[in-house]
């Protein structure tokens, strides 16, 4: 991620503002001008008008930089914490690196939550779908009878090493695990989901402090200190400001957690034991015959899939992850807009941001 | 939940009006209406906050005596916040136990369900009978059990780390940033927004929890309480003889499918009681800031949230 130098951010925008507050200034000034030679005074009441809404330009300009300060600055975020009685992170974070760690904190959430979820997708197809060749009639703690009339030696001769011919029973003793893999596979594409919509936040944050911060904010400030073209200045300014300073801020907030973690970065216990498991722990081979071998490779398997407790676990961390990773971020998102809205009522600009809240 | 108002007040309302006083004097050293005008505007939002800070601490001291009123955890402090999260957890316990016992009436009927015999000679002539083949009818209906199962838990456990969340955040720290932002006439938006979700969070959505599972008592159905894992104890699948074909095994699976039926009404219930809780909450959860962000005047489009429904 890109730094934002502020002290070169500041070097390099002041002679933009300053240049176009001059060139807003001289077209005011020959207006002026023209309205004593032509003794117009609507020329000379809209000079007037024209020099006050520079002054504002100019003044929103600081707030501006200040509050873009107050967010790119380390230790702020940290120091915030600490005055409302939290505890701190550790390091001298700033509200953009907080929010940064929030969308990335939640990212490996919402990562962790499918590929536990691919785990347990894994290891419960392997479970469900193996089959044991049987002669006996105890399986699994369940009772499966032999054909009646058949004795051992028919059963073996049916096998696969038999060659005279016999009879037996085939069984899956764990296609119970079957009936979890289409809830299995629900949980991995909401997860899935919730991360590519977190992705989608962090490159909106990103693009917040390149795009927005280094090309729509200087160039909202530019057009709006030269008269005709403030609405749309005062417009491209806003949204600048809005999605630098305010998206940001809300998302930061959620991350004051992190460091206590007490709700929203608690990971379970069944994260932390599937998340880095690799689905071939989950295989064993299944070529054994015969009722002890059998019982032996279901132990082998079962030894390896998760259990139900697992499951109820893992389908509540599925909530977390969509909290984390969708619901959050688009609140900020919203509350965004809805800040963007209020800034440019206030600068009196008319715009209908309704179709951008589509997005969510 | 000791909180120190005073603090808030102290970090949100003296640098206000500082910096007011401040242009206030400058609308006088240089006469400007305008300025003076910016003044009072800025003055009357400040005034506006102090009502709303006011508000809140009335109704968060009457909160706590609602919360007794409707409903009291024992053992824990009486709010809206412990109240609702105690109805939730206790439905969220209900929905596992349902997921857990199910699991070896699956393992199971599944089991049975999959063995087939066969009988060969000479690996030439034989035959394959699936004698267990009605056993499948039990576990059939049970993925999509499970999936509402599962769907109901997601949504508790999202409803209740949002009351977790609230009852840890919404006063301590949306408040105070909701103030603060408010001050400033940029971010004046962004904060009455806040202020509104805090409020919406704190307040709002755990007493319409608490509401809702007072009413649920009197809905003529089963009371949400009384449907537990008790209720439907399913039975033990009998043994399966893969190579008998008379209709024994399907006389023995046609005495387990009331117990199936019953699984699946307890689900069904379940599924509709959380589904509409949630639905509740989340109308509670879009309405309430937008119509509160409104009357402190931002309109915001929280709409697009209703998706989520």
């Amino acid at each position: 991620m890109m730094a934002i130098d502020m002290s070169s951010l500041t070097s390099s925008l002041t002679p933009i503002v300053l240049i176009a507050a001059a060139i807003g200034l001289l077209v005011i000034l020959i207006v002026y001008l023209y309205s004593k030679y032509a003794n117009d005074n609507r020329y000379s009441a809209w000079a007037k008008i024209e020099v006050y809404q520079l002054g504002v330009s100019l003044i929103a300009f600081g707030t501006m930089l200040i509050l873009i300060n107050l967010i790119c600055t380390s230790g702020y975020f940290s120091d915030f914490a600490k005055i409302l009685g939290f505890k701190s992170t550790g390091e001298a974070l700033s509200f953009k690196g907080a929010a940064e760690n929030y969308l990335k904190q939640s990212a490996v959430y919402s990562y962790n939550v499918f590929t536990s979820a691919e785990y347990f997708y894994a290891a419960y197809s392997v479970a469900s779908r193996y089959t044991a060749y049987l002669c006996g009639n105890s399986m699994g703690g369940a009772q499966v009878t032999a054909p009646g009339p058949l004795n051992k030696v028919n059963c073996i001769m049916g096998s696969s090493i038999g060659a005279g011919g016999g009879a037996g029973i085939y069984v899956s003793p764990m296609a119970g695990y079957g009936t979890y893999m289409s809830v299995v596979s629900f949980i991995s594409n909401g997860a899935l989901m919730s991360f590519f919509t977190n992705i989608t936040s962090y490159f909106l944050l990103e693009f917040s402090f390149s795009g927005m911060l280094l090309f729509l904010f200087p160039l909202g400030l530019l057009i709006r200190m030269i008269p005709f073209s403030r609405r749309i200045g005062a417009a491209l300014m806003s949204i600048g400001f809005a999605f630098i300073f305010v998206y940001p801020l809300v998302l930061s907030v959620f991350y004051i957690d992190y460091s206590n973690a007490k709700i929203l970065f608690n990971t379970p216990q069944v994260l932390k034991n599937y998340k880095t498991k690799s689905i071939e722990n989950a295989a064993v081979s299944p070529d054994v015959m015969g009722e002890m071998w059998a019982n032996l490779a279901v132990k082998k398997i079962e030894g390896k899939t998760p259990t139900i407790k697992d499951f109820v676990q893992l389908a509540s961390t599925l909530a977390h992850s969509f909290l984390l990773s969708f619901f959050i971020p688009m609140l900020a998102f919203v509350i965004t807009i809805g800040s963007l809205n209020y800034m440019l009522s206030l600068l009196g600009v008319e715009l209908d941001l309704s179709r951008l809240l589509q997005m969510v | 939940m000791a909180y120190s108002w005073l603090s808030t007040f102290a970090l949100v309302f003296v640098p206000g009006l500082v910096i007011y006083l401040v242009l206030f004097l400058i609308s006088k050293i240089m006469n400007s209406p305008k300025i003076y005008a910016e003044f009072k505007q800025n003055m009357n939002e400040l005034v506006m906050t102090l009502f709303i800070f006011i508000f809140i601490v009335v109704l968060f001291g009457i909160s706590d005596d609602l919360a007794l009123y409707r409903l009291t955890p024992v053992g824990q402090v009486p709010t809206l916040i412990n109240g609702s999260l105690d109805n939730i957890n206790q439905m969220a316990d209900n929905v596992s136990l349902i997921i857990t016992s199910t699991d070896k009436f699956n393992k199971d009927a599944s089991m049975q369900g999959s063995s087939s015999s066969f009988c060969t000679l000479a690996g030439m002539f034989g035959a394959s009978l699936s004698g267990c083949g009605s056993y499948s009818v039990l576990t059939s209906g049970l993925p999509m059990v499970l999936n509402a199962l599962v769907v109901s838990l997601s949504e508790l456990k999202t409803i209740l780390t949002l009351l977790q969340f609230s009852g840890e955040y919404a006063i301590t720290l949306l408040l105070p940033l909701g103030l603060i932002l408010r001050i400033f006439s940029f971010t004046r938006g962004a904060g009455s927004v806040i202020l509104a979700i805090a409020i919406t969070l704190y307040f709002v959505v755990p007493f319409t929890i608490l509401i809702y599972f007072d009413l649920m008592q009197y809905i003529p159905l089963q009371h949400t309480k009384d449907v537990t894992p008790v209720d439907f104890k399913l039975p033990k699948i009998p043994t399966c003889d893969a190579a008998d074909v008379t209709s024994a095994n399907l006389l023995s699976v046609q005495n387990i499918i009331p117990s199936v039926v019953s699984l699946i009404s307890t689900d069904m219930y379940f599924f509709v009681v959380i589904t509409l809780l949630t639905s509740l909450v989340l109308a509670v959860l879009v309405a309430t800031p937008m119509a509160l962000s409104k009357a402190l005047g931002v309109y915001v489009d929280f709409s697009s949230l209703q998706r989520l429904i």
